[in-house]
């Protein structure tokens, strides 16, 4: 393998090169050439190495050289359908492309190679938002969902008694959703990362308490491939439920019977205290447009016609500009859309043209203005949440690690930071927000005890990892849950 | 590797930069209300008879679909009042926006008023007619002399007064109808009073306050205590107690 051949091909294609894969039976280099921005649209191949050059067209895999990108590259969806691909291969290809064409100058690359992935890094950030459909899930398929038992991530050293606890009253905590958020792309040891979310149905508004598991790839737990979901699916979890309830799912001492909680609501005859199990699926969100709001200020004609005190003729001026100007309103293209609105236009526009007089004038808009201040709490931060909803109106959880949180109103907000990791004492960012839409799209008895704004959750900025002798893997974080205001939303 | 919906995996489902078009959303799930407050969930699953329930617990209302349950499409009328251009001189030129204001009613005792300034002609209107639903309020009528037929007119003498001006409506029998501007006229006709007298003293009756007033003396309607309401009244609880006590009761049963 002559690194020089290779270096050649390179420069050629620069900027276009986005995998390699070395052949060890074959000896062959195999690079492939990009010619679109997915990776799946690949044009020629080229072998390079002792072979001599020949074009190949082959399914590609992607590799990417620089050590720091490997991970990221394993995050897209598309590489992901490619399950011969492994980690141990991965670091033999590198080695393989360092022993065979030296140390490879990325740069040499092209920059725009680079920026490929820097797109990727930003459409990963953009806000999340979940949707159910239902399918049930069981640990092994690692999946987001609402209700149900707990698919915990890890099947020991789950959180004891105490710790599923409300922190307000002391009632054990209800299972609510769990949300599976890899960031295997830049920590090795997160590649599965679940946060499971629990509510207490007994507060008024109800408080939350959210732990996060996280494992790497490589673990005891779980295979480093695929799992086939139908051969495992309907294989029972005994490891699971040697620990816990059988009915809510949670970690229970005389497992895996019912634990006391549930077995006195089965004696009574109560329903379970589990909510409907539902999956949910990922999707993008819609970001409405930041509007402005304007106060209004009068037309010119109309202040005249106040300053001059009572004056009939600057009066009747002023309706008449007003009424012109009526006649002469534009119609946008995005206006046509909305066929009502556009008759009622058409409406005011004819009343306007019989009699001037029969618009509201001034002082009437004034007096609308005082009426709507006064019977009403503007709240600003509600109508853009208003807004957000309006376009995503199924989304139940809205993901943006790092991001900033869409609050539900103006009170209540989460003023100060969060309180530090207490694992590791570092500081917490956010990572999603639970939607009040949720609450109306379940079903069950115990769905009618959900009472809140939203529920934001904060997480560590590191994802630090458990201590691993400690006697419980799962990581608590803070959740904080803006209420629904009641009183506040009431005009004095 | 990893479940189908892992997240960390699933970052690659990107449709391009966000704005995906055909996402497979039929236009039943567009049209459907997905509610957001308590009020919302309440109303959407039945629990509230009707809109006097709200009233009288003096609940918030912040959806204007909440409003639309109670009304079957049609009976709920609204007009525009007034749209009008409103330039705003800015570092980049001047904008030009809208300020549209909305009179919504149902000519039988319930009457709104809303306001709405956007960028266009359309969303001004249809952000007006939102804004005036969410502001309804009720409004008491009653006879003149024989109670016969519907109520038509105002209860009872009423005043109201803003600034100088001093209004005064007094009930009218069947056939006077309102006398007033051409828009006081429009509100009463759309809160269901086709007639009434009015005496007003003070300024000019062509400014705001002189609309105040007379809204000030329509809102006095329920304030009022008259002798069919010495009867003992039995508050009823606010449904969102109702149906969280309920549910509260069935679980204390369970505990011990």
């Amino acid at each position: 393998m002559e690194s020089g051949s290779c270096d050649a091909i390179i420069n050629d294609h620069a900027g276009s090169i986005i995998s390699m894969q070395f052949s060890r039976d074959s000896g062959l280099l195999l690079v492939a050439f990009g010619c679109g921005r997915a990776p799946r649209r690949d044009g020629a191949f080229a072998a390079l190495g002792g072979q001599g050059g020949r074009s190949t067209q082959m399914d590609s895999t992607v590799v990417e050289w620089g050590e720091g990108l490997v991970h990221q590259h394993q995050a897209m969806r598309g590489f992901s359908q490619h399950r011969s691909f492994g980690s141990r291969s991965i670091e033999l290809w590198i080695s393989a492309l360092r022993a065979a064409c030296g140390q490879l100058d990325y740069e040499a690359a092209g920059s725009r190679s680079r920026d490929q992935w820097l797109d990727w890094a930003l459409a990963v950030r953009k806000p999340k938002p979940g949707r159910l459909c239902r399918i049930g899930s069981t640990r092994r398929f690692f999946p987001s969902k609402v209700g149900g038992r707990p698919a915990w991530l890890i099947p020991e050293k789950l959180p004891v008694e105490e710790q599923l606890k409300c922190l307000r009253c002391g009632c054990p905590l209800r299972f609510l959703m769990q949300v599976s958020a890899s960031q295997g792309s830049w920590k090795e040891s997160c590649f599965h990362r679940m946060l499971h979310l629990f509510v207490c149905t007994s507060c008024q508004p109800n408080e939350a308490r959210v732990f996060r598991a996280q494992l790497p790839r490589t673990c005891p737990y779980y295979s480093s491939e695929e799992p086939d979901r139908e051969a495992v699916g309907l294989q029972p979890d005994p490891q699971l439920e040697a620990l816990c309830c059988q009915d809510c799912g949670l970690r229970s001492s005389s497992a895996p019977e019912a634990c006391a909680d549930c077995a006195r609501r089965a004696r009574n005859g109560d329903p379970k205290v589990v909510f409907e199990e539902l999956e949910i699926s990922v999707d993008t969100a819609e970001v409405p447009e930041e509007e402005e709001e304007v106060a209004v200020e009068a037309s010119a004609a109309e202040q005249k016609a106040e300053e001059d005190g009572n004056d009939p003729d600057a009066y009747a001026a002023a309706v008449r500009e007003s009424a012109d100007a009526v006649q002469g309103i534009q119609i946008t293209d995005r206006d046509k859309k909305d066929k009502e609105s556009l008759e009622k236009l058409k409406e005011y526009q004819e009343m306007v043209k019989n009699d001037p007089e029969a618009a509201l004038d001034k002082f009437g808009g004034n007096f609308v203005e005082e009426w709507v201040e006064e019977r009403s709490v503007k709240d600003q931060v509600f109508a853009r949440f208003q807004r957000f909803h309006l376009l995503n109106k199924n989304h139940v959880l809205r993901y943006q690690l790092g991001g900033e949180a869409r609050w539900f109103c103006q009170f209540r907000q989460l003023t100060e930071a969060p309180t530090p990791c207490s694992n590791c004492g570092g500081k917490r960012i956010f990572e999603c927000q639970v939607q009040p839409m949720l609450i109306a799209q379940m079903q069950g008895p115990l769905r009618d005890r959900l009472d809140f704004g939203t529920i934001c959750v904060y997480t560590c900025e590191e994802s630090c990892d458990a201590d691993a002798e400690a006697a419980c893997a799962y990581i608590e974080e803070f959740a904080y849950v803006q209420p629904e205001p009641v009183a506040e939303w009431i005009p004095k | 590797m990893g479940g189908g919906g892992d997240f960390g995996k699933g970052k690659g489902k990107s449709k391009g930069k966000g704005k995906g078009k055909g996402k497979g959303k039929g236009k039943q799930e567009e049209k459907q209300w997905v509610p957001m407050t308590k009020l919302g969930r309440l109303v959407n699953d039945g629990k509230i008879g009707s809109l006097e329930e709200v009233y009288l617990h003096s609940l918030p209302i912040k959806e204007p679909e909440i409003i639309d349950h109670f009304y079957p499409p049609g009976s709920l009328k609204d007009e525009v009042l007034k749209i009008h251009p409103v330039q705003k001189m800015t570092s980049a030129g001047q904008t030009n926006r809208f300020v549209c204001y909305v009179l919504v009613g149902d000519t039988n005792g319930h009457i709104g008023l809303g306001s709405k300034c956007a960028k266009e002609v359309a969303t001004a209107i249809r952000g007006g007619i939102i804004a005036a639903k969410l502001n309804l309020i009720p409004v008491r009528r009653g006879f003149w002399g024989n109670r016969i037929g519907l109520p038509h007119t105002v209860p009872m003498k009423v005043h109201g007064k803003c600034g100088s001006v001093r209004a005064r409506l007094i009930p009218a029998p069947r056939g006077s109808g309102i006398v007033g501007s051409p828009v006081m006229k429009k509100m009463m006709a759309f809160a269901g009073i086709s007639d009434c007298f009015t005496c007003s003293c003070g300024h000019t009756r062509t400014t705001a306050n002189f609309a105040k007033a007379t809204f000030e003396a329509l809102k006095a309607t329920y304030g009022y205590l008259t002798p069919d309401l010495w009867k003992p009244t039995n508050h009823t609880k606010s449904p969102f107690q109702e149906w969280s006590d309920w549910l509260s009761q069935s679980q204390k049963a369970a505990a011990y």
